[in-house]
C-alpha cells in the first residue's frame, strides 16, 4: 500500500493503537506486532513475495547464528558468501535476468550469431533492492564482528521487514536499527509529534511537489522530439524536483512513521540541492545508499588509500554499481558514469571534502560565490538526471543533442505551458522553505517549534490544504521500481 | 499518549468529516455534471426507473469493430459521432437502426476523437469502397464544433488503420476516476468548498458545473434546478460564432459533394448544448450569454441534409420533462427517440 493512500491511513492508526495499547505489555509482543504489520503491509502489494522476504530473513538469521558459532576463517567466509549469493542472487534474478539476456543476445548478433533464448516475464518484487542490502549489512557486520548476531528471530524479522522503510529505504544498518528492537519502546510525546510533522512534510513533498512536477516532466520527456533544448531543460528541472520530492518525501514519511513507534531511522536526504559541489551532493543525496556502498564496497576495494589509479578505479566502480543498482538499463549506468566523471576531479585534487557544513550556516542568504556554486552543481545534476529519466541511451542522446544546440537559448514552450505556472510557483516557495529550514533534519522541523500555537497550526493546516488541493495526480513513488 | 491521540484526532477531524461527507454524498456513477462539479447527490433522480423501458432495449446496430470484412457488407446508414451517438441501446443510433433507416453501421467512438475529421479521413480512405452505404450521419455536440472544424483534409482512414487501432485498444484500460485515491485527492476539499459555494454563486465560483433556477420543474426531481456544463457558455463567449459556422458549413458542403459522387448522402446532426435548449427557462438568463450558433448556422446555404435539432428539442421541453438528463450534459432517451424519428423522416424524404 502506498503511504499516500486511504489504505495506509486506515492501517497506520490501527497498528499504532494495537502497538501502544495492546502490544505494549512486553517487548516480544511489540516486535511480533511489527512483524505482523510489516508482512501485511508488504503482502498488500503482492502476497506471493512474502515467501521471498521470509526466506531471505531466515537465511541471514541462520548465517548470523552460524557466524557466532564459527571461528574458522574459511568457514566464516563461506557463511558470508552464502548470504551474499542468496541475497544478490534473488536481486540479480528478479532485476537483471532479462537485461543480461538481451545484452548477451545483442553481443552475439553483433558477431553474426543469433541466439535463441527465452526472456521471462518477471515481476520485480517491491523493495527488493532495499531489503536485500539491509540484510546484507547485517551479515557483513556480523562477519566483521562489528555486531553480535541475534538469536531472536522475531526481532531480526522485524528489523528486515520494518514496514516504514521496507519498500524504499532508508537502508538501515543493522548496527543502528537492530538494537532498537532489543529494548521495549516507550511512548515519547515530543518524538511522536515530530514524527507527525515529518509525515506531513513528506506528504507535501510527494503529493504537491513531486506529483505535480511529474505531470510536466512526463509530458516533456515522453514527447521530447517535439521540444526545444530549453524546454527539455525545463523538463529536466521538473524531473529533478519530481525525484527529490518523491524520494525524500517517502523517506520523510518513513522516518516520521518510525518515530510514532519509538524508532529512529537515519536521515536519508540533507537538502542535496543546496550542495556547493558534487562531492557534497553525494554526501546529501540518498545517504543510506551512498554510505552503504562506501562501507561495503568502496573501502573493501581499497577506498582512497591506494594510488591515483586505484582511486579512479574504485570511484568508477562505486558510481557504476550505484547506477546499476537503480535499474537494469544502460541509462542508469551512464548516469552513474557521468557522476563519477563529475566527482573524480575533486577526488584527485583532494577537494572532495571542502564543504562539510551547512551552506551559509547561521545566515539568511548565501554569498554570491556560494550561489554560483549551488547553481552550477544543480545544473550538473540536472544534466545527469536526463540519463536517469530517459528511456534508453538513444533517447538521452537525442535530448542532449538539443540541449547543447542553439535551441537552448529559446524561451521554453509546450502546449498548455501556462498550466505549469502554479507548479513553478509552488516549487519556488518550496525551495524557499527548504532553504529557511536547512539547519534541521527536515525543512519544517524547527520552523514552527517556537512559534505561537495559532501560527503553528496555521502552517500545518496550510500544508494540509495544499496536500488535498493538489492531490489526485496518481503518480507512483519512483523508487518503488527499484 | 492520550493527549497525543486527542490532539491528532482534533487536528484531523475536519479531514475526517469532509472525507465522510464525500464518501456518503459524492457519486461517481451518476451523471457527469455531478461528478465534474463535485456536487452532493442530494436529489433523488432515479434515471433507472424514469427510463426503465429505454434502458432495457435490445441492440439493432452494428459496430465497426464487429464487422467481418471477408464479405461485402451493405448498410443503409452509417453514424459517426461523439458521446451523444454513443449512448448504446438507448441512443438515437439504436432507435434509428430499428427504423426504416437500418441496417445501420456505427463507427465506434474510441476509434476517433473528432467525428468531422473521421468523416474526412474515411472519405479519403477505402472503407466506402468496401461497404455499401446510402446515408452518413455525422454528429457533433455544439460546444465542441469550434475545435472540431480544424480539420486536416489529407488524413486518410482505411479499414486497415481502423482494424489496427481496434486491436491496440483491446489491451487499453482507460483511467477512471475510481482509481484516484479516495483520501489523497482533491476530491474531498473540492467537494466541501464547492457545495458550500453553491449557496452563494451559480458555479460556486470555480466549479465546472452551473446550477441555476428555472421557471418550471423541467426534470423528474423536486426542485426547479437546471445543471449545465461551464463549457456551454465558455464557448459562446470565446468562439467567434459566425466564423465557425461559416467554416463548418463550407467544409460540410465540400464533403457532401464528394460523398454524392460516391452515391452517398450526408446528414448533419449537431447536438445542442443543454444550456441552449433550456436557456429561455432560466430565471436569471440575462446573466448568461445568449446562444447564437444555431441561429446563424440554420440560415446558411447547404447541399446536405441538416436536422434542426435545436428547434425540435426546444419544442419538446415545453411538453415533456427529462429531455436531457437532470444530472448530465447529455440528452436522454426521450430526446434520442425524437432525434431518430426526425432522422428517419429526413432519410425517407431523400429516398
Amino acid at each position: 500500500m502506498l503511504f499516500n493512500s486511504l489504505d495506509f491511513a486506515i492501517f497506520l492508526p490501527i497498528v499504532f493503537i494495537l502497538y501502544w495499547f495492546v502490544a505494549n505489555k512486553n517487548l516480544k509482543l511489540q516486535n511480533f506486532l511489527i512483524v505482523a504489520a510489516s508482512y501485511l503491509f508488504y503482502g498488500w502489494w503482492d502476497w506471493r513475495f512474502l515467501s521471498l522476504i521470509l526466506f531471505s530473513s531466515m537465511v541471514d538469521y541462520i548465517v548470523g547464528i552460524g557466524l557466532l558459532k564459527q571461528e574458522n576463517p574459511t568457514r566464516r567466509k563461506i557463511l558470508l558468501w552464502i548470504s551474499i549469493l542468496v541475497n544478490l542472487g534473488f536481486l540479480g534474478f528478479f532485476k537483471y535476468y532479462n537485461f543480461f539476456l538481451e545484452n548477451f543476445e545483442h553481443a552475439f548478433s553483433f558477431f553474426g550469431k543469433e541466439l535463441n533464448t527465452n526472456s521471462l516475464t518477471i515481476i520485480l518484487p517491491v523493495g527488493i533492492s532495499f531489503y536485500t542490502f539491509q540484510t546484507l549489512s547485517y551479515s557483513i557486520d556480523v562477519y566483521r564482528k562489528k555486531l553480535t548476531p541475534t538469536k531472536d528471530f522475531i526481532a531480526f524479522s522485524a528489523f528486515v521487514s520494518f514496514f516504514p522503510q521496507l519498500v524504499a529505504g532508508p537502508i538501515e544498518r543493522a548496527t543502528h536499527l537492530l538494537p532498537q528492537f532489543y529494548k521495549k519502546r516507550t511512548f515519547a510525546y515530543s518524538k511522536a509529534v515530530d514524527g507527525m510533522r515529518q509525515i506531513l512534510w513528506g506528504l507535501f513533498k510527494k503529493i504537491v511537489i513531486a506529483d505535480n512536477c511529474a505531470q510536466f516532466a512526463n509530458l516533456i520527456f515522453d514527447n521530447s522530439e517535439l521540444y526545444s533544448g530549453s524546454t527539455l531543460m525545463l523538463g529536466a528541472i521538473f524531473f529533478a524536483f519530481q525525484i527529490y520530492g518523491d524520494f525524500s518525501g517517502y523517506s520523510d514519511i518513513a522516518i516520521g512513521t518510525s518515530r510514532l513507534f519509538g524508532f529512529d531511522l537515519m536521515q536519508n536526504f540533507n537538502f542535496p540541492y543546496f550542495s556547493r559541489d558534487i562531492a557534497e551532493f553525494w554526501r546529501r543525496w540518498h545517504i543510506s545508499l551512498s554510505t552503504w556502498f562506501r562501507d561495503y564496497l568502496y573501502i573493501p576495494l581499497g577506498g582512497s588509500k591506494g594510488g591515483i589509479w586505484m582511486k579512479i578505479r574504485n570511484t568508477f566502480i562505486i558510481f557504476l554499481v550505484s547506477g546499476f543498482w537503480h535499474g537494469a538499463n544502460w541509462t542508469f549506468i551512464a548516469w552513474g558514469a557521468l557522476n563519477a566523471i563529475y566527482f573524480l576531479p575533486l577526488l584527485i585534487t583532494n577537494n572532495n571534502r571542502n564543504h562539510l557544513g551547512i551552506v551559509a550556516q547561521g545566515k539568511a542568504l548565501p554569498t554570491f560565490r556560494e550561489c554560483l556554486m549551488m547553481i552550477t552543481t544543480f545544473g550538473m545534476t540536472i544534466l545527469a538526471w536526463i540519463f536517469f529519466r530517459a528511456e534508453n541511451i538513444g533517447h538521452a542522446a537525442s535530448i542532449f543533442a538539443k540541449v547543447f544546440s542553439k535551441s537552448i537559448f529559446t524561451i521554453p514552450y509546450f502546449k498548455d505551458g501556462t498550466l505549469a505556472l502554479p507548479t513553478l510557483i509552488l516549487v519556488t516557495l518550496f525551495v524557499l522553505v527548504e532553504w529557511i529550514g536547512r539547519h534541521g533534519h527536515y525543512a519544517i522541523a524547527n520552523i514552527s517549534s517556537n512559534w505561537p500555537k495559532v501560527y503553528r497550526y496555521g502552517i500545518y493546516y496550510t500544508i494540509l490544504i495544499l496536500i488535498f488541493w493538489f492531490g489526485g495526480k496518481e503518480q507512483q513513488f519512483i523508487y518503488f521500481q527499484f | 499518549m492520550k493527549k497525543f491521540i486527542l490532539r491528532v484526532t482534533l487536528f484531523l477531524s475536519p479531514v475526517l468529516l469532509a472525507f465522510t461527507a464525500t464518501e456518503l454524498l459524492f457519486s461517481t456513477d451518476k451523471g457527469d455534471l455531478l461528478k465534474i462539479g463535485y456536487i452532493a447527490d442530494l436529489v433523488d433522480y432515479d434515471r433507472k426507473s424514469i427510463f426503465q423501458k429505454e434502458f432495457s432495449r435490445k441492440k439493432f446496430f452494428t459496430n465497426f469493430s464487429e464487422l467481418d470484412f471477408s464479405k461485402r457488407q451493405k448498410f443503409k446508414t452509417m453514424v459517426i459521432g461523439d458521446s451523444f451517438s454513443e449512448q448504446g441501446n438507448f441512443g438515437f443510433t439504436n432507435y434509428l437502426a430499428e427504423s426504416n433507416a437500418g441496417p445501420l453501421l456505427y463507427l465506434d467512438r474510441n476509434l476517433h476523437d473528432n467525428p468531422l475529421q473521421a468523416l474526412v479521413g474515411i472519405l479519403n480512405g477505402d472503407l466506402l469502397d468496401s461497404i455499401h452505404i446510402d446515408f452518413i450521419v455525422v454528429q457533433s455536440v455544439e460546444r465542441l464544433i469550434g475545435a472540431r472544424t480544424e480539420i486536416n483534409q489529407n488524413t486518410t482512414i482505411t479499414i486497415d488503420s481502423l482494424t489496427k487501432l481496434k486491436e491496440s485498444l483491446k489491451s487499453f484500460v482507460p483511467k477512471s476516476s475510481n482509481t484516484v485515491d479516495k483520501l489523497f485527492s482533491d476530491r474531498i476539499l473540492k467537494f466541501v468548498t464547492l457545495n458550500v459555494g453553491f449557496n452563494f454563486d451559480d458555479n460556486a465560483f470555480y466549479s465546472e458545473t452551473y446550477i441555476v433556477k428555472t421557471k418550471d420543474r423541467l426534470f423528474s426531481v423536486d426542485r426547479n434546478n437546471l445543471l449545465f456544463f461551464f463549457d456551454d457558455i465558455r464557448t459562446i463567449e470565446e468562439n467567434p460564432t459566425l466564423e465557425i459556422a461559416e467554416n463548418l458549413n463550407s467544409q460540410l458542403n465540400a464533403v457532401s459533394a464528394k460523398l454524392l459522387e460516391k452515391g452517398i448522402k450526408l446528414i448533419v446532426l449537431i447536438s445542442p448544448d443543454k444550456f441552449r435548449i433550456y436557456y429561455d427557462e432560466i430565471i436569471e438568463k440575462e446573466k448568461y450569454p445568449k446562444p447564437q450558433f444555431f441561429e446563424i448556422f440554420n440560415g446558411l446555404p447547404k447541399n446536405y441534409e441538416f436536422v434542426k435539432s435545436d428547434v425540435l428539442l426546444k419544442q419538446a421541453i415545453k411538453t415533456k420533462k427529462d429531455i436531457y438528463f437532470y444530472d448530465d450534459t447529455h440528452w436522454s432517451p426521450f430526446a434520442a427517440k425524437l432525434i431518430a424519428e426526425e432522422l428517419e423522416r429526413v432519410i425517407e424524404g431523400s429516398n
